[in-house]
C-alpha cells in the first residue's frame, strides 16, 4: 500500500534526549505536524539517546466523506514486529516497526480536514509506541506541582484538564503539562511534558482573559504558549506524590480510590495497543503504579480557589 | 475437560479481586473474588469438578450453585479468549 516516494521536507524535533526526524512529501503535512505536534523540549539531563525517523507520504484521493468512522483499528504482526494502525477507515495508515525504530505513515488528502488530531495520529502515539522501548509511557494527563508536590490529573479529552491547569497556574502553581505527559520509571518515577503549547477553548479563554489577554470569540481550540503567560511556573520534569482522576460537577470533592480502582483508571487513559511483550511491560507498571501512588477521584467545579484549598487539605502535605 | 490460560494474557491480583488483561487486542476483564480465586486454577492439573470442589470448600456455596457459576465462568473465559481447551 505505501508507496516508494522521496522525501523532499524534512524536520527534525528534539524531545528530552531523543531525536525525531520526519520526512514528508508535502510540505503541507510538514506544516500541520509542526502546528500540531507541540514537543520540542531538550532534556536537562541526558539518560537516553536514540533517533527515530518517521516516513510520511500524502496520497491523493477522491471527494472526502465527513462521515467517517473514528475508531482506531490496530493489528500487531509478530513475524515483521510490526504494529498496523489504522484511523478514519484507511485514510490514514501507520506502521509503527520496533525493531527499525521507524514509522510509515499513508495520509489521504481528505484526512487533512481532521487537522487539529493528525499530530496525535501520525506522530503522538506513534512516538510513545517508540519510547516503551525505553519503558517510557505517554499518559493522558496534566500534571501540576505545588510546594514541590507533583499531580497528575489525569482524564478524557474534554473533562478540564486545561481549564484546571490555567487555574491553578493562577494561583501560582507551577506545571509540567497540561494535556499529556511522559512517564519515567527509574530511576524514581518521574514527568516529563508533553505539549509546551497548549489547546484552548473560548469558555476557558474568556473565563481566564485577565491572564491570557482579551480575544473575540471562537469556535474549536485555539494553541497558545502558557509559557508567555506564566513565564516563571512552566517546568521540564518533576517527581510525581499523587494522581487525581478527573470529572465535572457543580462543586469541587475530592475522595481516595483503593489501588484496584486506580489500576482500572490508569487502564483506561493508557495507550494498551502495542507490540505484547510491551503492553506486558506497560501493565506491570501500571499495576505498580497503582499500588505505591496514592490516587484520587477529583471533581472540579467552576471555583479555582475551592479546588486549590481541597487539594492542599486533602493531598499536598 | 481441562482448560489452559492463553498466552497472550497478563494477571493482575488485588486485595480479593483481579484484572485480566489481553495484550493482543488491550481490552480487560475484572474478576470477582471467587473469579480471582478460580482463575490460577484453570490449567492443566484441574478439571472443572476439581475447581467446583475447591470453591465449595472456600466459599458458603452449594455444589449445584458453584458448578452452574463456573461453567459459565469458563464459558465466558472461552468466548474471550482468554483460555484455551487443554
Amino acid at each position: 500500500m505505501l508507496m516508494s516516494l522521496d522525501y523532499p521536507f524534512s524536520a527534525e524535533l528534539p524531545f528530552l534526549d531523543f531525536r525525531i526526524r520526519w520526512h514528508a512529501n508535502q510540505q503541507i503535512l510538514i506544516d500541520i505536524l509542526q502546528e500540531q505536534f507541540l514537543y520540542s523540549r531538550v532534556s536537562v539531563r541526558a539518560v537516553v539517546r536514540d533517533n527515530f525517523d518517521f516516513y510520511i507520504d500524502m496520497i491523493a484521493d477522491a471527494d472526502g466523506d465527513a462521515s467517517w468512522n473514528t475508531a482506531l483499528q490496530h493489528r500487531f504482526d509478530p513475524t515483521t514486529q510490526c504494529l498496523h494502525l489504522s484511523y478514519l477507515d484507511n485514510a490514514i495508515q501507520v506502521r509503527v516497526n520496533y525493531r527499525e525504530k521507524s514509522v510509515r505513515a499513508s495520509i489521504m488528502e481528505r484526512a487533512l480536514a481532521y487537522r487539529a488530531a493528525l499530530g496525535n495520529w501520525v506522530l503522538t502515539i506513534p512516538f510513545s509506541e517508540l519510547l516503551k522501548l525505553h519503558g517510557i509511557y505517554l499518559m493522558h494527563a496534566a500534571c501540576l506541582v505545588k510546594d514541590g508536590t507533583g499531580i497528575l490529573f489525569a482524564g478524557r479529552s474534554g473533562v478540564g484538564k486545561t481549564t484546571l491547569a490555567i487555574g491553578l497556574l493562577s494561583l501560582g502553581w507551577q506545571m509540567v503539562s497540561d494535556d499529556e505527559i511522559f512517564l519515567w520509571p527509574r530511576p524514581k518515577l518521574l514527568v516529563y511534558g508533553g505539549p509546551e503549547r497548549a489547546k484552548v477553548s473560548w469558555p476557558t479563554w474568556r473565563r481566564f482573559s485577565y491572564y491570557l489577554g482579551e480575544q473575540n470569540r471562537y469556535n474549536g481550540k485555539q494553541i497558545i504558549t502558557l509559557e508567555d503567560h506564566f513565564p516563571d511556573q512552566i517546568i521540564d520534569s518533576h517527581s510525581v506524590a499523587a494522581l487525581c482522576f478527573v470529572g465535572q460537577s457543580d462543586r469541587v470533592s475530592i475522595s481516595p480510590l483503593d489501588p484496584m480502582q486506580s489500576y482500572q483508571q490508569l487502564l483506561s487513559v493508557a495507550f494498551l495497543t502495542s507490540e505484547p511483550a510491551l503492553t506486558r511491560q506497560n501493565n506491570d507498571f501500571l499495576y505498580r503504579f497503582s499500588r505505591e501512588i496514592p490516587a484520587y477521584r477529583l471533581q472540579t467545579g467552576l471555583d479555582v480557589q475551592a479546588l486549590d484549598a481541597q487539594l492542599q487539605k486533602s493531598i499536598l502535605p | 475437560m481441562k482448560y489452559v490460560h492463553c498466552d497472550n494474557i497478563d494477571w493482575k491480583e488485588f486485595d480479593n479481586e483481579s484484572v485480566l488483561l489481553n495484550l493482543s487486542t488491550g481490552y480487560y476483564f475484572r474478576l470477582n473474588q471467587v473469579g480471582t480465586f478460580v482463575w490460577p486454577l484453570i490449567n492443566e492439573d484441574h478439571n472443572i469438578g476439581d475447581m467446583v470442589d475447591q470453591v465449595v470448600a472456600k466459599f458458603e456455596v452449594s455444589q449445584r450453585q458453584a458448578k452452574s457459576d463456573i461453567h459459565d465462568f469458563i464459558e465466558q473465559l472461552l468466548t474471550e479468549q482468554l483460555i484455551n481447551k487443554a
